[in-house]
């Protein structure tokens, strides 16, 4: 049975891309399976850039780091809720991963475990500036994914 | 595309400091002033391009002065013990025995706590307490300190992050505040004290403690004001009740329990410490006091030699220390006067519009790099400026280190942006948006400041 991937991150929630992936699977008849992956790409970014620059001792940083992990980790939770009462009301079964570190890598990790042959996903709310200071996740994603990669925009 | 820009700073910056070590010496330098310029030009490109962390940039400074024959070793050496470094030194031990003990979050929640009657009053305090806090230690720890008791209020409220304009406000009036607070002591940004004690280190001009808050309170008091009503007027409030957040405040504050021992005693020896700054600095010196208050804490068991090294990151006092002896040397060796002449004085008119350019070129310097490396680079260029025209070094030294404070626009441009920008609540854009507007307005701020404030204090 062919399986499709719903990638979600903290970059932005997007309905739209949650419907467009509902649709795929009917249209395909394929297993549906949703992924939020907290990026820990900017926290991991801004407290490491302190103490390299010699801002911030160790353990400051290590508390900053775990309070906005936390965080990151109960929005993640909320949004796989929200998927999955969606995905209930349309009558679609999912399955969902909850999972830390970098999206892509993350990413690539479970399409190449699960075999998926789509990954749905939202156009990152960076912007031209967020990536120009801290990289394109879904760029690194669209170069390292095995399978097919279909961004929603809005 | 930022990667190739920082790549080709580095080997251009590199290459620059080779051919001025290898070329023959220019007109109006001797050889220890061009080979200072070197070392200069090598320090520019590490503190930009962070190649190396900033406290390995300031380490190898004391090799390379000696080494290209610009300052004898003892004298390179002995600048790591000048007096802003000491400072320096007690006031991040002091920050750290107030962090582990729990006193600063304690007066963060006292602060906010006692502007929770309403939405606009709740994001004031969030702004006033940030600047009170970063009035008694530095801006990045105020920041660090804050961002938990920002982010449980906007969970209470039930604020949706990129979404609620609330949000963004809360958020970025924790950042601003910090900032702001920042600039109005010693204690709020070391780049302070740093650029005071190169000031002594130079010219022998003591600012003491008092004099310092003199000068740049207005800064505090108007930019405050100002962060205020820019976040209200340009990010629309949506209607929350902050009943969940009074509650959430009040809760918080009673888990903390009364006040213990140990925090009674570390706020015993800070008021004290913060007294004979202001009063008696003169007399015992800034850095004094600082060691003697720190040693207090110990003394008294009110912190451990772990708090400490748990809570600072030693490593920037090399920072402190290279940019101090970097500074002392191209006054030295005259080239500091040089590069005044060569790079700034053909762009400038009268004394107005060279503090005008100074100012401007701090404020854009410290949104892309570190506020102190802003600090340690713009500095000597502007003490070059002081034997060809009519300014004080004491304006020089306000009109650089003030705006190198005040960077709002970008999350790299000083750790409480980055801080507040990670919780997610707003976007760089919001962030752009915002920062433009004050920094303009605080350019603005510097040039009233600097024609009708200082002139009555007589520092011009």
């Amino acid at each position: 049975m062919k399986k499709i991937l719903l990638l979600l991150s903290n970059t932005g929630f997007s309905q739209k891309t949650v419907e467009t992936a509902f649709e795929l699977a009917k249209e395909k008849k394929a297993e549906l399976i949703s992924c939020y992956v907290v990026d820990e790409r900017l926290p991991e970014s801004v407290s490491s850039w302190m103490i390299y620059i010699g801002f911030m001792g160790d353990k400051p940083s290590e508390e900053y780091r775990k309070v906005i992990l936390k965080e990151y980790r109960k929005r993640a939770e909320t949004d796989i809720e929200e998927v999955e009462k969606m995905a209930s009301r349309e009558g679609i079964e999912i399955r969902s991963f909850l999972k830390e570190g970098s999206w892509a890598e993350e990413t690539v990790k479970l399409v190449e475990a699960e075999m998926v042959e789509l990954i749905v996903t939202s156009k990152p709310k960076e912007g031209q500036m967020g990536k120009l200071f801290f990289g394109s996740a879904l760029e690194e994603l669209m170069k390292k994914a095995p399978c097919d990669v279909r961004v929603v925009e809005g | 595309m930022w990667r190739l820009l920082k790549r080709s700073l580095l080997f251009g910056g590199i290459a620059l400091s080779a051919i001025l070590v290898i070329l023959p010496t220019m007109e109006g330098l001797s050889r220890p002033g061009q080979n200072c310029l070197a070392v200069f030009c090598f320090s520019i490109t590490m503190w930009i391009t962070q190649f190396l962390p900033l406290p390995v940039t300031g380490f190898l400074v004391f090799a390379l002065l000696p080494i290209l024959g610009v300052l004898p070793s003892s004298e390179a050496f002995s600048l790591l013990g000048s007096n802003a470094v000491f400072f320096i030194l007690g006031a991040f031990v002091i920050a750290a025995a107030m962090m582990s003990s729990g006193l600063s979050k304690r007066l963060a929640l006292l602060f906010v706590s006692r502007f929770d009657k309403s939405p606009s009053r709740l994001l004031a305090g969030v702004l006033i307490s940030s600047a009170a806090l970063a009035l008694l230690m530095p801006e990045h720890v105020v920041a660090a300190m804050m961002f938990p008791i920002v982010l449980e209020l906007a969970q209470c409220l039930k604020l949706t992050p990129r979404q609620s304009n609330y949000g963004r406000v809360l958020f970025l009036s924790m950042a601003y505040g910090a900032v702001i607070g920042g600039v109005g002591t010693f204690l709020g940004g070391a780049r302070n004290p740093l650029a005071v004690g190169m000031l002594k280190d130079s010219y022998g001009i003591q600012i003491d403690f008092l004099q310092w808050m003199i000068a740049a309170g207005p800064f505090v008091i108007v930019m405050l004001l100002l962060a205020f009503l820019m976040l209200k007027l340009l990010f629309r409030i949506e209607f929350v009740s902050v009943r969940e957040a009074h509650e959430l405040l009040r809760a918080d504050i009673k888990r903390l329990g009364p006040l213990s021992v140990q925090e009674k005693k570390i706020a015993s020896i800070f008021t004290l410490a913060v007294i004979c700054w202001i009063f008696f600095s003169n007399q015992l010196g800034l850095a004094t006091i600082a060691v003697l208050a720190s040693g207090a804490l110990f003394v008294t068991k009110a912190i451990s030699w772990k708090d400490v090294e748990n809570n600072v990151n030693w490593g920037i006092i090399l920072m402190y220390g290279g940019a101090i002896a970097i500074g002392v040397a191209l006054s030295v060796t005259k080239a500091s006067d040089w590069l005044a002449l060569r790079l700034i004085a053909p762009f400038s008119g009268s004394d107005f519009s060279l503090i005008a350019a100074l100012s401007l070129g701090s404020k854009l310097l410290t949104e892309g790099i570190s506020n102190v490396a802003a600090v340690a680079i713009l500095l000597p260029i502007s003490f070059g400026f002081v034997d060809v025209s009519g300014l004080s070094p004491v304006v020089m030294l306000y009109a650089v280190t003030i705006p190198a404070g005040l960077a709002f626009a970008l999350p790299i441009g000083t750790p409480p942006n980055a801080i507040a920008f990670s919780s997610g609540y707003y976007s760089i854009t919001d962030s752009i948006k915002g920062g433009i507007i004050l920094n303009i307005l605080s350019w603005l701020l510097v040039l009233v400041v600097a024609k009708v404030y200082w002139p009555l204090l007589k520092i011009m």
